[in-house]
C-alpha cells in the first residue's frame, strides 16, 4: 500500500457497521479461496503448508466462514484430505473460480489467498503451480464475473508486484508481498498475514474484527521486524492498493464477532437504545474530528478535550449496557 | 558542502586538469606509457652484472654501492653516475660519505649546476638547511638540467621556512614550466608533483594534479621516488589502502626500500595492524641513520607508553638531522606525553625557529597526546597550532575530532566542516562529517549527571535501563575510587557498528564494542552486533570505569591498568559480567604465553597475535584484583593518584604499593600459579576443540576415546567426545563425558562448556532440576548466553520459581532489550511478585517496541502503571489506548474507574 490516508472516519465505521449487520444478517456471504502453490524445496512446502492451514482453521473457527464457502487447493491434497479439496494445478483453480461465480451473489465479498512462489514480470508474472503456472493475466481473467462482488486478493508469493496493475479494479482490494516482481527472494509476508488473520493482536482499533487493512498494517509490520531482528536487508515490501487510499480495505472484513454485535440486531427494537447508539456514534464522530487536528494543537488541550470525549463514550457505552441488561425493550 | 566527491578518492582520475595544460595530453592517453617510455624491468642477470641503477631499484645496494663507485670512477664527470650513488648512500644511511662525494666532485667539476643539485638533497637530509637553499639556488642559477627538481626542493624549503608567498611564486613557475612544454622526465614531473602537493594547501584539487604527475612520473622512473610520493601523499589523507597499495608496488620490487618499509609501517598502524615494529626494524637494518623512521618508532614507544625510549629514539633521529620537523616532533610529543612540559616548549622553540609558521610540530604532539588519552590537551594543542597556521586543515581536523571527543559537537562539525572545505580528501574528516550527519536520528536523554545519546527508535527501550545502570556504576566506582567526574557524562549508542568504528577512529572496521574519551563515551548498541554477540550493560560499566580511572589519574593510568580496572569492575558488579578463565588463557599460561607485567601494555598496543589483546585483559585485570586483594582498594586508589602526580610507572608502585614493578609481578606469578592449578590440572595442551558439528578435524571417536582411557582427567577429550556423541543421539554417553568434563573444570563458561548440552539432554529427559543446575552455571559465568537465559527463566518459571526467573529475564534485558515477549514475561512475572516497578518498566518498553496492538499495550501499561500507584502516568496512557481505540470496553472502564476516583490532579 502506498501510504493511505486515513478515510473520513464516519465513512469507514458505517461501513464497519453495515457489514457486521450485513454479515449477522447472513444477506452477504464471503467465499474463500486459499491457495498452497509449487513448494519446490520440503522446507517451503512445509511452510506453505503450515500457513495455509492455519488459515484455513482460522476461517471456519475464528472467521466464521461456512466450510462449503472455503476451497483450499494444495501441491499435496492427500496429505490431509479431510480438509484439503483438490491439487493447487491452474484448471483446478479455473473450475474453482467458475464455480464460486455461480453461485455467489452480488454484495458478497470473494477472497483469495495464495501462499507460494512467483516468478515473470508484468502480465506474465505468474503464481507456481505443480503443472502449467497461473498468470496474472489468468487471475484477471477468472476474476471477470465478480464485478458486483467485493474482491479481496492477497498474493503472499515472491515476486507478486506486478499483480497489482495487472488486478487493480473497482471495488477490489489487491495485496501482495513484493512491490514488484524485481523482489525474488524468499517471502515471508504470508505467514504474518495468515497470523493476523488468524488471531486478535491485529484488532488495532479493539472493535473485535481484523480487517484486511489491520492485518496488512500488522503482517506489514511483523515482517520488517523479523528482517531487523535477523540482520538481514529488507527484500520484500508489501504493497496493499484498493483505489480508495485504504477506505476498502479497512471496511473489508471476512469474518468473526464485532464488539456487540448481537446486540445491535435488538436495539432496533428499543427506540432509547437506538438513541443512545445514535449519541455514541456523534461522540466517536467528535472523538475522530478531534484526532485529525491533533497535530495542530497544543497537546495539553488535546489531552484534556480527548478525555473529555472519552469520559463521554464510556459512559454512553455504560447507559447502553445498563439499558440492555435491565431488559427493556 | 559537498562531500560525495571525495569518496572517488583515488578511483576517478577522468576528473579534469584544470592547471596544467600539458596534462591534458596525459589523460587523453598520449602519455608517457602510450608513448611506450615506460622503464623496462631489469633483466634477470648475476648481480655482479647489474649497473648501480638496477641495483639500486632492486635493492641490492651492496651492489649498488660498488657498481655507483666503478661507474664514478670511469667517468668522473657524469652526473647520472653521482646521482646514483648519493641515492644509493642516502638509502643506506651513509650520509657524511654522500656530501663528502658531492664535494669531491664539485671539486672536479665546478661548473657543474646538477651537482649542486644532489649536493642541496644532500644538505637537507644533514639538517644543513641554509647551505642546502644555497646548494639549489646554485643549481637553478647554473640552469642545471634538474632545474626543476632544484626549483621544488628550494620551494620546499622556503615554504616550510615560512617564506610562503616566495614559495608559492616557485611553485607557479613549475606549473608554467610544464605548461610550456618543459619537464618531460621522470625528475620533472617529481618537481611538479611536488609543487603541487604544497599548492593544495590553498586549492584542494591541486592534490589531485600532484597524484596524477607522480603517477605520470612512476611511468618513468627509474627509482621509486615517484610511487614513495603517492603513498606519503594518500598517507598525509588518511587513506591507507591506496598508500599501502603504493608502498607495496615498491615493495615488490625492492623489498628492502627503507622508506617504502617506513611507508607500509605507517599504514599498517593506521589501520591497526600487527607487524608495524618489525618493518621499522627492516628499514632501519637498511638504513641505521634514517631520520623519519626513528621519530615514527619515537611514536610508537609512546604508544606503549615507554616514555624513556620514545624520547630516546626522537633523540637519536635528532642527532642525525638536527632540523628534521620529523624528529623534533618526535622529541616534542614524547617530553610533552612524559609531562615534561617545559623542555617539550624548549623543543617546540627550536622548532619555531626553523619552521616559524608550520603548525605540524603541535599536531604531531597533540596526536601522540590523543593516543595516551590526553583529549583536552590535545585539542588545546591543535588550537595552538592553528594559531601558528591558521590554513593548517591537519590541525583543524585534530581539533574538530578532539572536539568531538570531548563532547563539543558543534564546535566539533564547525572545524571539520572548515578542514573540509580546505582539504576534501581527508577520508577520515569526510567519514566523521558523514556520521554528523546521522545525528539528526539521534535524541539527548538527560539522566542526572549523563547525557545519553542514542538512536530516537531506541531511545524509548535503551534509555530507562541505561540510566539506571550508569548511575548506579557511577556511584559505586566514585566511592570505590575516591573520584566524581564534575562534568556531564555523554554516553553515546550506535546502533550501526561502522558509525561506531567511524565515531572512535575515522573508519569503519574496528573490533572493539565500547570506547571512552574520558568525559564521553560511546558504545555499539544492542542492536549493532548479532543478538548474544555482547552485553551492553557489562561493556557500559566498563566503559564508565575508565571514565572514573582516567578522571583519577589525570589521563596518566597506563593502558594495562585502566583495562585491567574496567574488567575488574565488570565483574564485580554482576555475576558473570567481565572476562573470566577461559580456555584460550590456560593454554596461553601453560605455553608460558602471557607477557611479564611490564610489558603488558604491548598486549594492547602492539599485539603479537590477535588473541593477545583479550589475553591481555584478563591477565591485567587479574593483576588488578590481585593488587586489591593484597592492598587494599586504597592500593588501587594511590596507584591512579601517584600516576595523576606524573609518576612512571616504577615510581608509582613503589609509592602505592611499596614494591617494585617485578615484585608484583612476581607475588602475582606466584597466586596465579596457586589459583590455576586446579583447572589446568584438566588441561591438555589441546588447541582446538570439537565444535558443534563435530570434533576438530584431527581429533576422531577413537582418539578422543584413547586420550580419556589414558588420562581421565582430559577436559578437552571429555567435551569433544560429549559433542560428539550428543550430535549422534548417543545421549546417555554424551551426558557421561559432558559430566565429567564439567567436574574437571567447573568454571567453563565459553564456547567450549558442557552446560548448554547438559541442560539440553537433561531436559529432554524431564530431569528439571538437573537443567536448572547446569543453567545456573553456565549464566553465572557467561554474561551473553541469551538462549540459556531464556531457557533457565522458562524452567524457574514452570517450577513455581517466578522470582528467581525474573532475575534472570532482567539480566538479559543487558543483551538484547529489543525483544517484546522478553518484556512481557518479565511483566507478567513481575506483576505477579507484586513488583509493580518492574512491571511498569517492562511495559513501557513493550509500547516503545511499537507493537501491532498498541492499544491493548497501552492499557497494560495503564494497568501496571495503577499498580505502581502513578495515576497521572495511568491516565496518560489509558488515554493514548483509547485514543488509538475509542470502543476498547476495558480501557474505557479503566478510564472511568481512574476518573471516579478522582485523584488525577
Amino acid at each position: 500500500m502506498r501510504t493511505p490516508g486515513r478515510a473520513p472516519v464516519a465513512t469507514a465505521f458505517t461501513a464497519i457497521a453495515l457489514i457486521a449487520l450485513a454479515r449477522s444478517g447472513a444477506a452477504q456471504d464471503v467465499h474463500l479461496v486459499i491457495v498452497a502453490g509449487l513448494g519446490g524445496e520440503p522446507s517451503y512446502a512445509e511452510s506453505f503448508r503450515t500457513w495455509s492451514s492455519s488459515l484455513h482453521t482460522a476461517a471456519e473457527k475464528r472467521l466464521g466462514i461456512p466450510r462449503a464457502n472455503i476451497t483450499y487447493l494444495t501441491e499435496s491434497p492427500e496429505k490431509d484430505p479431510g480438509r484439503i479439496d483438490g491439487r493447487a494445478t491452474r484448471e483446478e483453480l479455473a473450475r474453482t473460480f467458475a464455480k464460486i461465480a455461480g453461485r455467489c451473489r452480488p454484495g458478497d465479498t470473494v477472497a483469495v489467498i495464495l501462499f507460494g512462489h512467483g516468478s515473470g514480470f508484468g502480465e506474465e508474472a505468474r503464481f507456481n503451480l505443480p503443472g502449467p503456472d497461473a498468470s496474472a493475466l489468468d487471475f484477471a481473467t477468472w476474476l471477470v464475473p465478480f464485478a458486483l462482488q467485493r474482491v479481496v486478493f492477497v498474493n503472499t508469493a515472491s515476486a507478486s508486484g506486478d499483480f497489482q496493475k495487472v488486478l487493480a479494479a473497482k471495488n477490489r482490494v489487491i495485496l501482495t508481498s513484493t512491490k514488484s516482481s524485481q523482489e525474488r527472494n524468499e517471502a515471508i509476508f504470508g505467514r504474518y498475514f495468515s497470523e493476523a488473520l488468524s488471531g486478535e493482536a491485529a484488532d488495532v482499533d479493539k472493535n473485535g474484527q481484523v480487517s484486511i487493512l489491520e492485518a496488512f498494517e500488522a503482517a506489514k509490520m511483523q515482517v520488517a521486524r523479523e528482517y531487523q531482528r535477523e540482520r538481514r536487508l529488507l527484500t520484500e515490501h508489501a504493497v496493499l492498493e484498493d483505489g480508495e487510499s485504504g477506505a476498502l480495505a479497512r471496511s473489508t472484513i471476512l469474518g468473526g464477532r464485532a464488539s456487540g454485535a448481537s446486540e445491535r440486531a435488538s436495539d432496533s427494537a428499543d427506540p432509547v437504545l437506538g438513541a443512545l447508539e445514535q449519541e455514541r456514534r456523534a461522540i466517536e464522530d467528535k472523538i475522530e474530528a478531534l484526532k485529525a487536528t491533533k497535530s495542530a494543537m497544543p497537546a495539553d488541550r488535546y489531552d484534556r478535550e480527548l478525555e473529555r470525549l472519552l469520559l463521554d463514550l464510556a459512559m454512553k457505552n455504560e447507559e447502553i449496557r445498563k439499558r440492555r441488561g435491565s431488559g427493556k425493550p | 558542502m559537498t562531500r560525495s566527491k571525495a569518496l572517488l578518492w583515488g578511483g576517478a582520475w577522468a576528473v579534469t586538469f584544470l592547471s596544467l595544460a600539458g596534462f591534458g595530453a596525459w589523460a587523453s592517453g598520449s602519455s608517457a606509457r602510450a608513448q611506450g617510455r615506460r622503464v623496462p624491468a631489469p633483466a634477470v642477470r648475476p648481480a655482479e652484472d647489474l649497473s648501480a641503477v638496477e641495483a639500486l631499484r632492486l635493492g641490492q645496494y651492496e651492489r649498488a654501492l660498488q657498481a655507483g663507485k666503478s661507474e664514478l670512477a670511469a667517468s668522473p664527470q657524469s652526473v647520472p653516475a653521482l646521482s646514483v650513488l648519493i641515492r644509493a648512500l642516502l638509502e643506506t644511511g651513509a650520509h657524511a660519505e654522500a656530501e663528502e662525494t658531492v664535494r669531491s666532485f664539485i671539486s672536479r667539476n665546478p661548473k657543474s649546476a646538477d651537482a649542486w643539485n644532489t649536493m642541496g638533497d644532500v644538505l637537507v637530509v644533514r639538517g644543513r638547511r641554509a647551505e642546502a637553499e644555497t646548494a639549489f639556488g646554485k643549481a637553478i642559477w647554473g640552469k642545471a638540467v634538474a632545474t626543476l627538481a632544484a626549483e621544488a626542493s628550494l620551494g620546499v624549503l622556503l615554504y616550510e621556512r615560512g617564506l610562503r608567498p616566495e614559495a608559492t611564486t616557485r611553485f607557479e613557475r613549475l606549473i608554467a614550466a610544464y605548461n610550456a612544454g618543459r619537464g618531460k622526465t621522470a625528475l620533472d614531473l617529481i618537481a611538479v608533483g611536488r609543487a603541487c602537493r604544497y599548492l593544495g594547501a590553498s586549492n584542494p584539487s591541486a592534490f589531485k594534479d600532484a597524484l596524477k604527475a607522480f603517477d605520470e612520473a612512476a611511468a618513468l622512473d627509474e627509482t621509486h621516488e615517484a610511487r614513495l610520493r603517492t603513498g606519503e601523499l594518500f598517507l598525509e589523507k588518511f587513506n591507507g589502502t591506496e598508500a599501502r597499495s603504493a608502498f607495496e608496488a615498491v615493495l615488490q620490487t625492492n623489498r628492502n626500500q627503507p622508506q617504502a618499509l617506513l611507508g607500509l609501517a605507517k599504514a599498517r598502524d593506521f589501520d591497526g595492524e600487527r607487524g608495524v615494529p618489525d618493518l621499522l626494524d627492516a628499514a632501519l637494518k637498511v638504513n641505521p641513520n634514517f631520520v623519519e623512521a626513528r621519530a615514527y618508532g619515537s611514536g610508537l614507544l609512546l604508544a606503549l607508553e615507554d616514555f624513556p625510549a620514545a624520547r630516546a629514539e626522537a633523540e637519536k633521529a635528532l642527532a642525525e638531522n638536527p632540523s628534521s620537523v620529523e624528529a623534533l616532533s618526535a622529541l616534542a610529543a614524547a617530553q610533552y606525553v612524559a609531562g615534561d612540559v617545559t623542555t617539550s616548549a624548549e623543543t617546540r622553540k627550536k622548532a619555531d625557529t626553523l619552521f616559524p609558521r608550520s603548525g605540524d610540530l603541535l599536531v604531531t604532539v597533540a596526536e601522540a597526546a590523543v593516543r595516551n588519552r590526553l583529549y583536552r590537551e590535545g585539542a588545546r594543542l591543535a588550537g595552538e597550532a592553528l594559531v601558528l597556521e591558521p590554513q593548517s586543515w591537519s590541525a583543524l581536523a585534530s581539533l574538530g575530532q578532539n572536539q568531538l571527543r570531548l563532547g563539543d559537537i558543534d564546535a566539533a562539525r564547525k572545524n571539520l566542516e572548515r578542514s573540509f572545505e580546505g582539504d576534501p580528501y581527508n577520508v577520515w574528516v569526510k567519514n566523521t562529517l558523514d556520521l554528523l550527519d546521522t545525528f539528526v536520528n539521534y535524541t539527548i536523554v538527560d539522566s542526572g549527571r549523563f547525557r545519553l545519546f542514542l538512536d530516537k527508535k531506541e531511545a524509548g527501550v535503551l534509555g530507562p535501563p541505561m540510566a539506571a545502570l550508569a548511575a548506579e556504576a557511577m556511584e559505586k566506582l566514585s566511592a570505590r575510587y575516591g573520584f566524581s567526574p564534575v562534568d556531564p557524562i555523554r554516553v553515546e549508542a550506535y546502533p550501526s557498528h561502522a558509525d561506531f568504528s567511524v565515531r572512535t577512529v575515522g573508519l569503519a572496521g574496528l573490533g572493539a564494542l565500547g570506547v571512552s574519551f574520558g568525559p564521553v563515551v560511546a558504545i555499539d548498541s544492542p542492536q549493532a552486533r548479532d543478538r548474544g554477540a555482547f552485553n551492553w550493560g557489562s561493556t557500559l560499566w566498563h566503559e564508565l570505569a575508565h571514565v572514573v580511572t582516567l578522571g583519577a589519574s589525570g589521563s596518566r593510568v597506563p593502558r594495562w591498568l585502566t583495562e585491567g580496572i574496567s574488567v575488574y569492575e565488570e565483574r564485580r558488579a554482576r555475576p558473570g559480567w567481565g572476562d573470566d578463565l577461559s580456555i584460550e588463557f590456560l593454554l596461553a599460561y601453560q605455553a608460558g604465553d602471557l607477557l611479564p607485567l611490564r610489558d603488558l601494555n604491548n598486549g594492547f598496543v602492539r599485539p603479537k597475535r590477535p588473541e593477545q589483546v583479550s589475553l591481555s585483559y584478563y591477565q591485567a585485570s587479574l593483576v588488578v584484583e590481585h593488587i586489591e586483594t593484597r592492598h587494599g582498594i586504597a592500593g588501587l586508589r594511590n596507584l591512579l593518584k601517584a600516576y595523576a602526580s606524573g609518576a612512571t610507572t616504577e615510581a608509582a608502585f613503589q609509592t602505592a604499593l611499596g614494591r617494585s614493578v617485578d615484585q608484583v609481578d612476581e607475588e602475582f606469578q606466584s597466586a596465579l600459579k596457586t589459583s590455576l592449578a586446579k583447572p589446568l590440572a584438566g588441561i591438555r595442551g589441546a588447541s582446538s576443540l570439537a565444535s558443534h558439528d563435530g570434533p576438530a578435524p584431527a581429533e576422531t571417536r577413537a582418539t578422543l576415546e584413547a586420550r580419556i582411557a589414558k588420562d581421565d582427567n582430559d577436559f578437552i577429550a571429555h567435551v569433544s567426545l560429549g559433542r560428539l556423541n550428543l550430535r549422534e543421539n548417543r545421549d546417555d554417553e554424551a551426558l557421561k563425558h559432558l559430566e565429567r568434563a564439567a567436574q574437571i573444570w567447573p568454571e567453563s563458561a565459553g564456547d567450549e562448556s558442557p552446560y548448554f548440552p547438559i541442560a539440553e539432554i537433561k531436559q529432554a529427559r524431564g530431569d528439571q532440576d538437573g537443567a536448572i543446575a547446569a543453567l545456573k552455571s553456565l549464566v553465572a559465568r557467561n554474561e551473553s548466553h541469551d538462549a540459556a537465559r531464556t531457557q533457565l527463566a522458562g524452567l524457574l518459571e514452570a517450577k513455581g520459581k517466578a522470582d528467581e526467573a525474573l532475575a534472570v529475564l532482567d539480566s538479559a534485558v543487558f543483551i538484547y532489550p529489543f525483544d517484546p515477549l522478553l518484556h512481557e514475561r518479565r511483566a507478567v512475572l513481575a506483576s505477579r511478585l507484586q513488583k509493580s516497578s518492574t512491571a511498569r518498566d517492562a511495559r513501557r518498553a513493550i509500547v516503545e517496541l511499537d507493537p501491532v496492538d498498541k492499544a491493548e499495550a497501552y492499557f497494560q501499561l495503564a494497568l501496571a502503571e495503577m499498580e505502581a500507584g502513578d495515576r497521572p502516568a495511568a491516565r496518560r496512557s489509558v488515554l493514548r489506548s483509547l485514543e488509538i481505540a475509542p470502543r476498547f470496553g476495558r480501557a474505557q472502564e479503566l478510564l472511568l474507574k481512574i476518573h471516579r476516583e478522582g485523584k488525577v490532579p
